[in-house]
């Protein structure tokens, strides 16, 4: 008998395992046996190792940015430009030798009609890019 | 802050003291504990053998900048994540403060003025507007959270979706009729966006980093110079325990909402310039990137942990991997798992700690 008055109640708290109290109730860890909690820590771990590995594998192998991004010329009825494939981050380089009857090149534009001018000189490349010639008629 | 020196003479000594199977987990503990700084480490050293822009001056006052931007919200929501909550009326209440800073400063010669024949502001004034309506979502999240002992998740979901219905009733108004807001003033532009670092010594690091500095000296001395910020730990440890010492755990839970909502209304200020061209968009999912980078840098949800050194690491890691991403050209699908798998791995760093704390 004397045993079964030591023995604490179910919602005592054993001095070596103190529950923990989130703001919003126990929290999911609180209360928790020893066993349950080694379980539980070796599954962070191999949870740890397996995100890191995760993390690791998903970014060399989706990584494409040694390919580089492609900078691809419109020269609306002028002599064709080749494509340009663009570190993230560098510039494009302006093409040379593009041509039209009749016609100067005013420079390239982010749009076909004109109006976003593209410096080559300071205009990083962060995207896949159309760049369209701007035609002055002469 | 501890002294780095100092501390590492301590854990080598204490290293030397522990025998050969202690020594083995001790280096496992240290290199599980620090995963998410060594693949950083990894994941910087191989986006620079793919692209070496990730390493130019640009390029790093690119991530500087990105940070202070969102520095000041992640600082509000890290109080949340202390007592054991979050918030996810962030980004929207970032939205409606934004939305209501830039119809406020737009130019005087603006076509679709958004309020015709509004004069021009003074600018203090617009942000104590922005600070003020951020405070009231915050303060309505911490009354329903502390009064009737909800979970912030449910409570931040429905303010989140009413601020979100107000942002989008106000775009509409004035025959606005949700078009995009912009043709900002140039001294609000001049003010946020413009570089007084930049006329004095050529490095064009814009104010609004100066700025976040400001506010993260004000959190950190709330933090940890202040009994409010003092309970606000007690609380999120063990609330009942604090209630016990005679902390108001009602008080302390609705000012640590009340603050956060002031440091979203302070972003939306911020955002509004920064943007430029704000609709009823702006600031969507940035409570996302805001918890994210709280986990990483050692918030844990378990409560009652965090520092702001911390949250200024967690901002500043998630940032060089979003860029670093950008740099490896990783396709946008990619990215959001890669973004999963990161928060992932913070969070079971988080409980590992927790569950091996002696």
């Amino acid at each position: 008998m004397s045993d079964e008055r030591k023995r604490p109640s179910a919602g005592e708290e054993k001095p070596d395992q103190p529950r923990r109290y989130g703001l919003f109730g126990v929290s999911s860890t609180g209360g928790m046996q020893e066993n349950q909690r080694k379980s539980m820590a070796r599954w962070a771990t191999a949870f740890v190792v397996a995100m890191a590995a995760a993390f690791l594998v998903l970014v060399v192998t989706g990584s494409t940015g040694a390919a580089g991004l492609t900078v691809t010329f419109d020269s609306q009825g002028g002599s064709e430009a080749a494509s340009q494939s663009v570190l993230y981050g560098d510039t494009a380089e302006e093409p040379e030798d593009v041509v039209r009857v009749g016609y100067t090149l005013e420079g390239w534009s982010l749009t076909p009609d004109g109006e976003q001018l593209w410096d080559f000189s300071d205009d990083a490349v962060e995207e896949n890019l159309t760049l369209y010639a701007v035609w002055e008629a002469q | 802050m501890k002294n780095p020196i100092k501390s590492l003479q301590q854990t080598s000594a204490r290293y030397k003291t522990l025998d050969a199977k202690d020594r083995h987990a001790f280096v496992a503990d240290t290199l599980l504990n620090n995963a998410i700084y060594i693949i950083l480490i990894v994941f910087i050293i191989f986006t620079y053998t793919q692209n070496h822009n990730i390493i130019s001056s640009s390029s790093i006052i690119n991530i500087i900048n990105l940070t202070a931007a969102s520095l000041p919200m992640a600082l509000g929501i890290g109080g949340c994540i202390v007592l054991t909550g979050t918030d996810l009326s962030a980004g929207r209440t970032v939205g409606l403060t934004a939305a209501i800073s830039a119809t406020l400063l737009q130019s005087l010669t603006t076509t679709n003025k958004f309020f015709e024949g509004l004069g021009e502001l003074p600018i203090p004034l617009v942000l104590l507007a922005a600070l003020a309506v951020g405070g009231i979502v915050g303060l309505v999240n911490g009354f329903f959270v502390a009064k009737f002992q909800l979970h912030p998740f449910i409570v931040t979901l429905a303010t989140q979706l009413i601020v979100y219905g107000v942002c989008l009733m106000y775009y509409m108004a004035n025959g606005n009729n949700g078009q995009s807001i912009s043709g900002l003033s140039d001294a609000y532009k001049s003010c946020i966006t413009g570089s007084i670092i930049g006329t004095l010594t050529g490095i064009v690091i814009p104010n609004y980093v100066i700025y976040a500095v400001i506010v993260l000296i004000i959190m950190w001395f709330i933090w940890n110079k202040t009994t409010f910020g003092k309970n606000m730990f007690a609380v999120g440890s063990n609330p009942e325990a604090a209630n016990v010492s005679g902390v108001n755990v009602f008080f302390t839970t609705m000012m640590v909402h009340t603050l956060a909502g002031v440091t979203y209304g302070y972003t939306g200020f911020i955002e509004a310039a920064r943007i430029g061209s704000n609709t009823a968009n702006t600031g969507l999912n940035y409570e996302c990137d805001a918890i994210a980078a709280c986990v990483i840098g050692g918030v844990s949800f378990v409560g009652g942990t965090g520092t702001i050194g911390g949250v200024v690491l967690g901002v500043f890691l998630l940032r060089i991997i979003f860029v670093g991403l950008n740099f490896l050209s990783i396709s946008g699908n990619m990215q959001y798992i890669i973004k999963g798998i990161i928060i992932l791995l913070a969070c079971s760093i988080d409980m590992r700690k927790y569950l091996t704390r002696k």
